[in-house]
């Protein structure tokens, strides 16, 4: 059936190749106009459904809070203090006047803090101050004990860290009007813009504005200037991606084409090789636009990684072609290559769209996105391979492009000793207990991140400047006060339930600042017990001039009658907790207790904040953690049933091909093995799975079945002699394995850990999967039931 | 009734202070009696004499009434069997702060200030001088002639009732009733065990 329908193509091919090449390239020039129209999308939220909850919930309040609440800062540094000043106020005055940005803090309204210092206090924060002089006194006096310090040890026991807290209330002692490191030499300015992450076009132009401002600032006060903050970290990570395709994609470009000329020892014909595949990549990626939209931050690096698994296609045909030339007539060496060579690579190339096509069914976009754009690439490929290759492979015949071979010429036609195939056996199977036993899923999100040393010199001056200033976990956002209040109290008594374990960390609003009339009672409560307590004498033995400091000072605090209302608040405050759009709401931004950048913290802390019913009029909960605990929740969920129906579609086309149950077998055991080897080997190197590199095990599966394909068909076909396949094969499968290898090796050169991840696994997996596939292969099958005409 | 009675019962009424009553005196006798001890072993405190300086000093305190007012409002809320049970455990808390240093009670000299007494309680404020430093120990009684009993100290202002109820309420809203019982035990038998 196919041979008959390969027979009137191979005339077609013969008949006119030139033309058929050149209707071919003047077909796709409207693909090349598409293709321009790509963009690339790195907002993780993009990778989750729209209908998500997280993304929902962007949507709907991305104006309201700004994205993801995120921020500038503009760090001046310098000896000279006044010039500091002078640099931060024009800075302010210039970031102002830009139309994106919706407030600017260059000074602290030090009077407005000052006056009301302790009753801009929360009154949780109060209550904690009141544990801490229990610690104080229980310190000072011999007859009492402190019930929280932990094991035995007497007055050498660790004492419960109070530094944060009193941290907090010395800052009212000297109130800085500026935003300066503990050395004098640094000074900032945070810039909020009117639009967060979400739109990463306006962000990364102001981000270009803010720099040009800050040096010409900088410049005029001899000074240097350093931008930073959680909005320059999202277009750092957009431009680190593009500079790590850009970098990966020549590295794996360069590695593809060095294994192509090592392979066939000619460089005249690596147009013929690759002119098919740059044709189907180039048509399934005018596809992408209309497909997926954007490419996303896991789908970015996927040209590489496609052009390597098409070589492969390429390689397969080119080199039987080779090896029929050298028997054959050009038109019966076409019909046989394609006739065989053509039906393993059908049957190889649906099972690696296969392993492709099962990502399609994952709610993650990441995955989804990427299998729909892989599987429309091998398709085109695999077409490209019927429609452009032949007339290319006659044409270069002709002109002497493709040189025929030897039927067996390769140099890799060893066939392993029998201890050797059950070494490797034994070997996979121990890696498998090994990867059940050991192997992990990263959660740790810094462990994913670009690593950005020029990022890194600006962050450093920013966390001197404002330590412990972090993007909340999640916003709320509130209709009117009362809804801010009946927000506030749902949120309080919940950490109160949940004690302090929880997962919910200080939420703050234009409350802090600006009290209801319960909580300004309740602080003033709090305050004068504290007063008293910090009157009497024990106070005067309180070692420490830092505690002695901020106890004095509250023990004097006359509060003042009546706290600030929201109108009263000094606009530096003020801006911080109103909505950015200007409808006029209030914003609650959350915090998260624990390693923020932690995966499992995002999901703990996202399990609650969606279990937490808000009262009418508050809309939320937004913000990075929803997404990333989102994008986690899909991933460990659907990762192990990806992979497991990526098998057993793969076993089922394997078996459609062969019709026999022991076939299969024999086609699937290097895939297995190569796998569980790859897992294994993993989990023994410390290495772990995590959300960017998961991706590649459907994907390895699929790719990784063809050497099994290949090598059983051609096995049956030359009557079972093993050193002849092997002859033939060997060299063919290490060529497309390294091919393949090569596309994802160019991450390996990536800033970008996540997509570093990505590289190392797929080149540890096909590795492996190549090892066992010209190694453990053919071994096995001369053990189970070959013979061998030339064993070595 | 002695006449000495009736005339200390209708000052404590008047809740005016007296120079040397019933207060002050037991207070004396107790220093006494630590003194005694502390003067026998200039070093270190053998065991049994350390068990002696303990029962001094925990047999004029009111460990029921200490342990209820450093409850608070959770005390109501308790059966008797909790009580009971709460109380043991904070006695033995008491009891093992009491000795963890007996060095703090090798003084050079206790002042005595005025009494104060009202409506079956008593106040006496003491300045002790040691070697290293000077601390204003305050005491307060409840009870009735030749009952006076303890129910809080003050050092330096720091009321030991006060402190444990503020440090009793925070765990009770983090670890609740069982979380309290367990930590007055840990810390009582760490402590014990270190002395």
């Amino acid at each position: 059936m196919f041979a008959q329908l390969i027979r009137p193509l191979c005339r077609i091919w013969l008949r006119r190749p030139g033309l058929l090449i050149l209707l071919t390239l003047l077909a796709s020039i409207p693909a090349g106009l598409q293709v321009r129209k790509i963009r690339l999308d790195t907002d993780l939220s993009r990778l989750l459904p729209t209908s998500s909850r997280a993304v929902l919930s962007g949507r709907e309040l991305e104006k309201v809070v700004g994205g993801d609440g995120g921020y500038f800062s503009v760090i001046f540094e310098g000896s000279d203090r006044a010039a500091l000043d002078r640099a931060v106020d024009r800075m302010a005055q210039a970031a102002a006047a830009l139309p994106n940005v919706q407030s600017v803090e260059s000074r602290s309204p030090v009077e407005f803090i000052r006056h009301y210092r302790y009753l801009l206090v929360p009154s949780r924060t109060l209550a904690e101050v009141s544990r801490l002089v229990d610690r104080l006194e229980a310190e000072v006096n011999p007859l009492l004990v402190d019930l929280e310090a932990e094991g035995p040890g007497g007055e050498e026991k660790p004492k419960p860290d109070s530094s944060d807290l009193e941290s907090k209330i010395e800052r009212y002692l000297d109130l800085p009007e500026r935003s300066v490191s503990p050395d004098g030499r640094l000074m900032g300015l945070i810039i909020r813009p009117q639009k967060g992450i979400t739109s990463l076009g306006a962000t990364r132009q102001l981000f270009r504005r803010m720099t040009q401002l800050a040096e010409e600032a900088a410049g005029a006060q001899g000074v240097t200037a350093w931008v930073s903050g959680s909005n320059r970290n999202k277009v750092d990570i957009y431009d680190q991606i593009r500079q790590d395709l850009n970098r990966s994609g020549t590295l794996a470009g360069l590695g593809i084409l060095l294994v192509l000329m090592v392979a066939y020892r000619s460089v005249r014909i690596l147009p013929v090789v690759l002119l098919p595949i740059g044709l189907g990549l180039l048509w399934s990626y005018a596809l992408v636009p209309v497909l997926v939209g954007d490419l996303n931050t896991i789908t970015s690096f996927l040209l590489m990684v496609l052009f390597g698994t098409g070589v492969e296609f390429a390689v397969h045909l080119v080199m039987r072609f080779q090896a029929e030339l050298g028997e054959r007539g050009l038109e019966d060496a076409l019909f046989e290559t394609f006739r065989s060579t053509g039906r393993s690579i059908v049957t190889s190339g649906l099972a690696t769209t296969f392993g492709m096509a099962v990502l399609i069914f994952s709610r993650f976009r990441g995955f989804s996105e990427f299998g729909i754009i892989a599987a429309t690439a091998i398709v085109a490929i695999f077409g490209s391979m019927f429609v452009a290759l032949p007339p290319l492979l006659v044409l270069g015949a002709r002109f002497k492009l493709v040189q025929p071979r030897a039927e067996g010429s390769g140099r890799l036609a060893l066939v392993p000793p029998p201890w050797v195939t059950a070494g490797v056996f034994a070997v996979a199977v121990l890696a498998a207990g090994v990867a059940l036993l050991r192997l992990g899923f990263d959660y740790d999100f810094t462990r994913l991140q670009p690593e950005i040393p020029a990022a890194e010199a600006a962050k450093s001056r920013h966390r001197a400047v404002y330590p412990g200033f972090t993007v909340p976990g999640a916003f709320y956002v509130a209709r009117d006060l009362p809804a801010l209040d009946a927000a506030l109290e749902v949120l309080d008594k919940r950490r109160q339930e949940l004690g302090e374990g929880g997962i919910l960390g200080t939420a703050s609003s234009v409350r802090d600042f600006a009290p209801s009339p319960g909580e300004f009672r309740e602080r003033v409560r709090l305050l004068g017990e504290l007063r008293e307590r910090l009157s009497a004498a024990w106070t005067r033995k309180v070692k420490d001039e830092k505690k002695r400091r901020w106890i004095r000072d509250l023990a004097d605090f006359e509060p003042p009658p009546a706290a600030p209302t929201v109108d009263e608040l000094p606009p530096e405050i003020r801006g911080r907790f109103v909505a950015r759009d200007g409808s006029g709401e209030w914003l609650i931004a959350l915090d998260v207790i624990g390693r923020s950048r932690d995966g499992r913290t995002a999901m703990a802390f996202t399990r609650e904040v969606y279990g937490l019913p808000m009262p009418a009029g508050v809309r939320g909960p937004t913000g990075d953690k929803p997404v990333l605990a989102e994008i986690l929740w899909l991933v460990t969920e659907e990762g192990p049933w990806l992979v497991g129906l990526a098998l057993l579609g793969i076993v089922l086309l394997v078996f459609l091909d062969r019709k026999s149950l022991v076939q299969t077998v024999w086609v699937l055991v290097p895939l297995l093995a190569g796998l569980v080897l790859s897992l294994g080997l993993l989990a023994l190197i410390g290495g772990k799975l995590n959300f960017f590199n998961i991706v590649v095990l459907p994907n390895l599966i699929g790719n990784a079945v063809d050497n099994g394909v290949h090598y059983v068909r051609r096995w049956l076909e030359m009557g079972r002699d093993i050193a002849a396949v092997q002859g033939e094969l060997a060299e063919a499968l290490s060529a497309s394995a390294l091919t393949t290898i090569m596309g994802y090796a160019g991450l390996l050169a990536a800033h970008h850990a996540g997509l570093r991840s990505i590289g190392a696994l797929a080149v540890l997996g096909l590795g492996c999967c190549w090892f066992t596939g010209v190694v453990l292969m053919p071994g096995l099958l001369a053990i189970l039931g070959g013979r061998s005409s030339r064993r070595t | 009734m002695s006449r000495g009675f009736l005339m200390l019962s209708l000052l404590s009424l008047l809740g005016r202070p007296l120079a040397a009553g019933p207060l002050v005196e037991a207070l004396k006798a107790r220093q006494s009696k630590l003194d005694a001890i502390l003067a026998r072993h200039p070093g270190e405190l053998p065991p049994a004499e350390k068990d002696k300086l303990g029962r001094i000093l925990t047999e004029t305190l009111d460990f029921r009434e200490m342990g209820k007012a450093a409850l608070g409002a959770e005390w109501d809320r308790r059966s008797d069997a909790e009580r009971t049970h709460y109380l043991k455990a904070f006695e033995d808390l008491l009891r093992a702060s009491l000795l963890r240093k007996p060095d703090i009670y090798r003084v050079n000299d206790v002042q005595y200030g005025p009494e104060k007494l009202e409506a079956g309680a008593g106040r006496v404020l003491t300045t002790v001088r040691s070697k290293d430093a000077t601390t204003e120990v305050e005491y307060e009684f409840l009870g009735s002639a030749g009952q006076w009993r303890i129910v809080d100290y003050k050092l330096d202002g720091v009321s030991t009732v006060r402190n444990y109820r503020s440090q009793f309420a925070k765990i009770l809203a983090k670890s609740g009733w069982a979380g309290l019982l367990d930590r007055l035990r840990k810390r009582a038998s760490e402590i014990a065990a270190e002395t």
